[in-house]
């Protein structure tokens, strides 16, 4: 019997709720409809958001419709129509970044539930042309009108010979992000995304934001790996953790077949975020810095296919762990990759095969490893500054006492006390291997500096420990091991006031500890060293025992 | 007669070393007379076998053409400061796993079964324009002995 065919029903509505729930955000879908604009040679793109009048520009919920407005080719009234068949047909260009013929419709049912176009070609203005999900049964009905907005906004805004706009409408009855948060995120993301679009040499793209009642917003190119920036060379030793590092710049073979191209791989290793913090870092230093905005939302690979990014931070199967935040890696694919990565439908997803991934994770095994000694050079140079900022804006405070001894007698016994107290000192930096003379250098001067406030992680169970210096006086050691170092001072920058303050006030606690043990001279001085040591004890149990159920103030949760 | 080929090794002198198995190539290197090397790789617990074996090849060992290269470096290490010679050895045997895992004729028609996770350096003696030079001169090498 010959096989028998019969033809059988796709419902258009449920497919188009299908095709809208292949998993965009709104800045994704946003950006998938941009795909078409440049796919179409556009120069320029425009998105509008239109708000609800009643609604803030932060409420969820709050966007009626979103306007794509670019000067591409233009599409005549055959090819809109063919721009809302679902699955149209379509002959791409060499390294279009459409793929399918599914990305108008798709993306624009998941941000709303009417798509209308309106198109000029060759000066010449079309109709709109619309689907409103809302309203299919069985057949996909598309409709064509003659006026309405749109018509005067292509009146408005398709100036040129040719453009297109797409309009998504109905958005309000869709739960979504606020329009405030989609274009926090559309101005992180479109600059990386098309970075290489916008800074091309030849007709750059330009791509601007309008919203509702809020200024425009003209997007700018960034380069996630701050290539311009690196330098080539890392020497743990030598490090000053201000530049990022380019590590690789490699290509990779993927395939046999000698017309695919070899994947483009860089990794890049960035300076912690915990270096702006370090004081007497230039203001410029800082700026940039902050530009590179290191967490764990920018670790992993950003992969382009086609120039555009279709993977923001991927840790490509573990390669790039959790911890790993200072690693940056670019791959750069184009269509000829499609097949080999297994790039999907939403141009979003891909699978690399396992071949592929061992070869990725060797040549990032170096790198990774490295950034270990990355992250050890940033303590390292932090640890040093610690208590700098304190000790540079202090250098001529002098401790005071209202009591102080006022007969020969009485302060022959202070002076005796404190050679004890600085000979004692001495042992017990020797004992614990650090330096007996602390001094450093004042900064633009050659005047010693001395360091009233250092940091220690030998001073033992209690917060600080007083210490007296023959000639400059008392100073204080803060433990590094105790647990408000760790939950608290260690998460203000050295030079932040509030770590100033502390830092000060248990300076102030060692001054009022040696000047207790130097000038009570009626009491035996041992006694009062148990006091006060009792005393301390107390305190740093006490202030542990705080920090262990406030720990979330600080963020060390 | 055909000739087989000769290999000329030497014990305590630098050698890296690629064995060839079907699509399969494994790196390494040795100080050792390179024959002993291998002969340890072929046993049943071997490197060479084990990692083939996990890879599903579970045919005997004798089935397949094996082809055996021996490259001398011990030339261009001993140029070095003693105590960095071993360490830069390393670093050549890690680089040319990189760079014969990105070429087609290396890394994409055969793969490279051999790893450098415990020994490879973070860096060595060797500049790293040496060390391309080096191990680009290694990939070119092989890809056309292999191919002869």
């Amino acid at each position: 019997m010959a096989t028998e065919k019969i033809p059988r029903k796709m419902v258009a509505s449920r497919i188009c709720d299908a095709i809208a729930a292949i998993g965009y955000t709104n800045y994704s879908a946003i950006m998938d409809i941009i795909d078409n604009s440049i796919s179409a040679e556009a120069k320029n793109v425009t998105i509008q958001f239109f708000t609800e009048d009643l609604k803030n520009f932060s409420d969820r919920s709050n966007v009626s419709s979103v306007r794509i407005i670019d000067d591409g080719r233009g599409m005549n009234h055959d090819q809109l129509l063919a721009a809302l068949d679902i699955g149209s047909i379509q002959t791409y260009p060499e390294n279009s970044l459409s793929k399918y013929g599914f990305g108008l419709k798709s993306a624009g049912f998941s941000l709303g539930p009417k798509i209308s176009l309106i198109s000029r070609q060759y000066s010449k203005t079309s109709s709109v042309i619309s689907v409103d999900k809302r309203t299919l049964g069985e057949e996909y009905i598309i409709e064509i009108d003659e006026k309405g907005d749109l018509v005067e906004a292509a009146a408005t805004y398709l100036t040129g010979s040719s453009g297109t706009i797409v309009d998504i409408s109905g958005c309000q009855d869709k739960n979504h992000d606020s329009a405030k948060r989609t274009i926090d995120i559309l101005i992180e993301r479109l600059g990386v995304t098309y970075s290489y679009f916008l800074s091309r040499k030849a007709d750059p793209l330009t791509i601007t934001i309008k919203c509702t009642g809020k200024p425009d917003i003209k997007v700018t190119p960034k380069d996630i790996l701050h290539i311009k920036d690196c330098i080539s060379e890392f020497n743990k030793d030598t490090y000053d953790c201000l530049r990022p590092i380019l590590r690789k710049r490699v290509q990779i073979d993927v395939s046999v077949n000698t017309k695919i191209p070899p994947l483009d791989l860089e990794i890049v290793l960035f300076p912690p975020a915990k270096i702006r913090q370090l004081p007497g870092i230039s203001p410029e230093d800082k700026t940039r810095l902050g530009t590179y905005d290191i967490s764990r939302k920018n670790k992993g690979f950003f992969i382009y296919r086609n120039d555009r990014l279709i993977r923001w931070a991927d840790d490509l199967d573990g390669i790039i762990g959790k911890d790993d935040i200072i690693i940056r890696g670019r791959i750069r694919l184009t269509t000829e990759h499609d097949d080999i990565m297994h790039v999907d439908v939403s141009k979003q997803n891909m699978f690399i095969p396992d071949d592929i991934i061992e070869r990725i994770e060797r040549e990032v095994r170096i790198p990774l490893r490295e950034a270990e000694d990355i992250h050890a050079r940033c303590k390292e140079l932090l640890a040093a500054d610690e208590g700098l900022p304190f000790n540079l804006r202090n250098q001529d405070l002098a401790p005071q006492d209202d009591e102080p001894p006022h007969n020969a007698e009485g302060k022959a016994e202070a002076r005796r006390r404190r050679q004890r107290l600085a000979q004692e000192t001495q042992e017990k930096l020797a004992a614990d291997g650090e330096i007996s003379e602390p001094i450093g250098a004042v900064r633009d001067t050659d005047v010693p500096l001395f360091q009233r406030v250092r940091y220690s992680d030998k001073v033992g169970i209690t917060l600080w420990e007083m210490g007296e210096d023959a000639t400059e006086g008392t100073f204080v050691r803060i433990n590094t091991n105790h647990s408000f170092y760790r939950t608290v001072l260690a998460h203000l920058p050295e030079d932040a006031p509030a770590r100033q303050a502390i830092e000060g006030m248990l300076w102030c606690s060692a001054i009022a500890e040696a000047i207790s043990l130097e000038h009570i001279t009626d009491l035996d001085q041992r006694q009062i060293e148990r006091v006060l040591q009792k005393f301390k004890k107390v305190f740093s149990n006490n202030i542990d025992t705080w920090c262990g159920i406030n720990q979330d103030l600080f963020g060390s949760m | 007669m055909d000739f087989g080929g000769c290999i000329e090794s030497r014990k305590g002198i630098f050698q890296l070393y690629v064995i060839s198995l079907e699509k399969y190539l494994y790196i390494g290197v040795t100080e050792d007379l390179a024959p002993n090397r291998w002969a340890a790789h072929f046993s049943p617990t071997g490197s060479f076998v084990s990692a083939l074996r996990s890879r599903g090849v579970d045919e005997p060992m004798e089935d397949f053409r094996i082809r055996f290269f021996l490259y001398d470096l011990d030339r261009l290490l001993k140029r070095l400061r003693k105590e960095g010679q071993r360490r830069a050895l390393q670093h050549i045997e890690h680089e040319a796993h990189l760079v014969f895992g990105r070429r087609r004729a290396l890394g994409v028609a055969r793969r490279i079964v051999s790893d450098t996770l415990r020994t490879a350096p973070k860096d060595s003696l060797l500049s790293k324009s040496d060390l391309v030079t080096i191990t680009t001169d290694l990939a070119d090498d092989l890809e056309r002995r292999l191919c002869e």
